[in-house]
């Protein structure tokens, strides 16, 4: 089959390879479904994207996407690729601009009898204690630049020593919620400047808090495992390093474009810029990235804090009655070094995931041992009007993908589109008429975001369970959403 | 000055910048970008900021130029309402940019922000010259 002029083929129903060919130093392969590949993909430039990046100085194995693929800068949204430590390179493109853009999943003790009485108060207290939107701030005082230079090292752990959540809930995030690795003087004055008054932000776009309840378990004993049960009240949170983030992004791709021709790179597209992991260059922004990352799972703590109190007093309720617990968090723009199994030997590569989430088998020691019997906890958000997913690492993950597995919906149409589409229409009273109450910063978000507007979350995540690379565990209904 | 026009992008916004050259190009640039955050809200001319950036090329500097802006309204809580003294100029094998970026503090209430702009990004970024205009496409990255 011919996808964008390029020829790719079937190696099973959920997985497709594109032949290395010209200067693809390995094959692309994309796990997808053939619908999916000729209604979403044929369109876009997402392929060639895959086939971009296996030009990659380095590249192992193959060059991937996951079904969730779509156009996006350098690598395509939804790809993965893994490069060796020592003769590969490191690319911000691998990444994203939103660095540690990620997921959290917060369960209580809570039903959702209780919570469908006082849903709108929760949603409007909760709209009030998390700024949300363009540029928000304020959500904690104004920090200076030494201590952003604290959070940048200490991630999850700052807001944890302030107040904001319980030691616990570092074992519970992907890396306990900090990368060694950071190096805070390797993030501009400017990207510091923009961190500091928005930690514990939302921000716009996609970015949310839902009130959620479970609604389907497709796996009792994995449920069980990660304190899941069928109407429990769950909270999902998804944001990532603001504009600290954007700004590492920005100020490493300017570095990385000037040395590329100093490496003898050739390079099919200038935002897949990289250096040698082990440069000057490639050190520094592993050093800057993982420092935003930090300040990603910080920004992700601290909403967490924020949204714990606001859970006890719209119902008066104690810590202990309430029972909100981290259950997991992941991020899905990320580059991290890892072992792996490469053509039968374990090696050290550097796994850029950009729109791909980690998904680590049972045994696997990189997660809490509370889960070790189980695997990774996934969280895969869809769109606000209809359903998320928890899912599993599994084995195969390992073998396949660098342990890697999709990350959400994707857009389907572009906001112009959705802005005409819900024009005259009463979106709000159509939400509610799904069981969702929603606050947001105006009326633009709210048309933008609409279930309309993206795919169908339940393909992308039925394609990574059919081919064996994460199972479903349960299924997340929106009662009640913020969003910027 | 130059013109712009919004081109449909399923996740993010994309506009083709023209112009009679490397200053009208940047003006059209500036507008689009204002048209973006801000709508069609007015702008005071009350406060002005001078600035002088430098690049080794004129992507680059676009890109820089217009990540000032949002460091302004971002940071500062600022907004550009209007460039003044504005020039664009080459030098041996460097691009420069000066001028005075001209405009208002962020006022709730008056100023609705529509977008967080994430970046500026190099995605098919290239001025070129069709017929008597330059031309380019930008996306932004939201």
């Amino acid at each position: 089959m011919k996808i964008g002029g390029f020829e790719i083929n079937p190696l099973s129903d959920y997985l497709w390879e594109i032949p290395a060919q010209g200067g693809m130093k390995v094959p692309g392969r994309v796990y997808i479904s053939r619908k999916m590949l000729e209604k979403f993909i044929q369109e876009d430039e997402s392929i060639k994207q895959v086939i971009n990046v296996a030009h990659l100085p380095g590249i192992q194995k193959y060059s991937l996407a996951m079904p969730d693929i779509h156009w996006g800068y350098g690598f395509p949204i939804g790809g993965v690729a893994a490069t060796d430590l020592n003769e590969g390179v490191i690319s911000p493109g691998g990444v994203g601009y939103d660095i540690n853009c990620g997921v959290r999943l917060v369960r209580t003790n809570l039903e959702h009898a209780v919570v469908e009485k006082r849903i709108q108060k929760l949603v409007e207290n909760l709209f009030k204690s998390i700024p949300t939107g363009v540029g928000s701030s304020g959500a904690i005082r104004k920090l200076s630049p030494k201590e952003i230079k604290n959070v940048l090292r200490k991630g999850a752990g700052w807001a944890v020593e302030n107040g904001f959540g319980e030691e616990e809930d570092l074992e519970s995030t992907e890396e306990n919620g900090c990368l060694q690795q950071a190096d805070p003087e390797a993030v501009s004055k400017r990207a510091i400047e923009r961190g500091q008054d928005q930690a514990g932000t939302l921000g716009s776009g996609n970015h949310f808090l839902e009130v959620d309840v479970i609604d389907t378990i497709y796996d009792e004993q994995v449920a069980e495992a990660f304190g899941l049960f069928k109407g429990q009240v769950v909270v999902v949170i998804h944001t990532g390093s603001r504009g600290l983030g954007y700004q590492v992004c920005d100020d490493y791709l300017k570095i990385l474009v000037k040395a590329i021709p100093r490496y003898g790179f050739s390079l099919p597209d200038r935002q897949l810029a990289c250096a040698p992991i082990q440069s000057q260059e490639g050190k520094d922004y592993l050093g800057a990235m993982a420092a935003a990352a930090n300040y990603a799972w910080n920004n992700r703590q601290t909403i967490m804090g924020l949204a714990q109190k606001t859970f006890m007093e719209t119902f008066n309720l104690s810590p202990a009655d309430l029972g909100f617990q981290l259950v997991y968090d992941v991020c899905h723009n990320i580059a991290k070094i890892e072992e792996h199994d490469v053509n039968g030997q374990k090696k050290k590569v550097c796994v850029h995931r950009k729109g791909a989430t980690r998904a680590f088998p049972p045994h696997s020691e990189k997660i809490p041992g509370k889960y070790r019997g189980v695997g990774q906890p996934v969280l895969v958000p869809g769109d606000m009007g209809r359903y998320s997913f928890v899912a599993v690492g599994t084995h195969k993950a390992m073998e396949e993908t660098f342990g890697s597995t999709c990350h959400g919906a994707g857009r389907l149409q572009s906001r112009h589109q959705a802005l005409k589409m819900g024009k005259g229409k009463d979106l709000i009273g159509d939400l509610k008429k799904r069981g969702v109450y929603i606050q947001a910063r105006g009326m633009k978000t709210i048309a933008e975001e609409m279930p309309y507007a993206y795919k169908d979350v339940a393909d992308v995540v039925e394609v990574m369970h059919l081919a064996g690379i994460s199972r479903k565990v349960a299924r997340l209904h929106p009662v009640g959403v913020i969003k910027g | 000055m130059g013109e712009f026009r919004f081109i449909d992008h399923t996740a993010d916004i994309a506009v083709r910048l023209s112009g009679k050259d490397m200053n009208d190009l940047f003006q059209a640039a500036h507008a689009a970008w204002k048209k973006i955050v801000i709508d069609d809200c007015h702008v005071e001319t009350s406060e002005d900021m001078r600035i002088t950036l430098h690049a080794d090329s004129p992507e680059e500097l676009l890109v820089s130029f217009l990540e000032e802006l949002n460091y302004y309204l971002t940071v500062r809580r600022w907004i550009c309402g209007r460039l003044d003294d504005f020039r664009v100029m080459e030098e041996g094998q460097k691009w420069h940019v000066q001028g005075r970026l001209i405009g208002e503090p962020i006022r709730e209430g008056k100023h609705e922000i529509q977008v967080e702009i994430k970046a500026v990004t190099f995605h098919q970024l290239s001025i070129g010259r069709k017929g008597d205009e330059l031309t380019t496409l930008l996306v932004f990255d939201i």
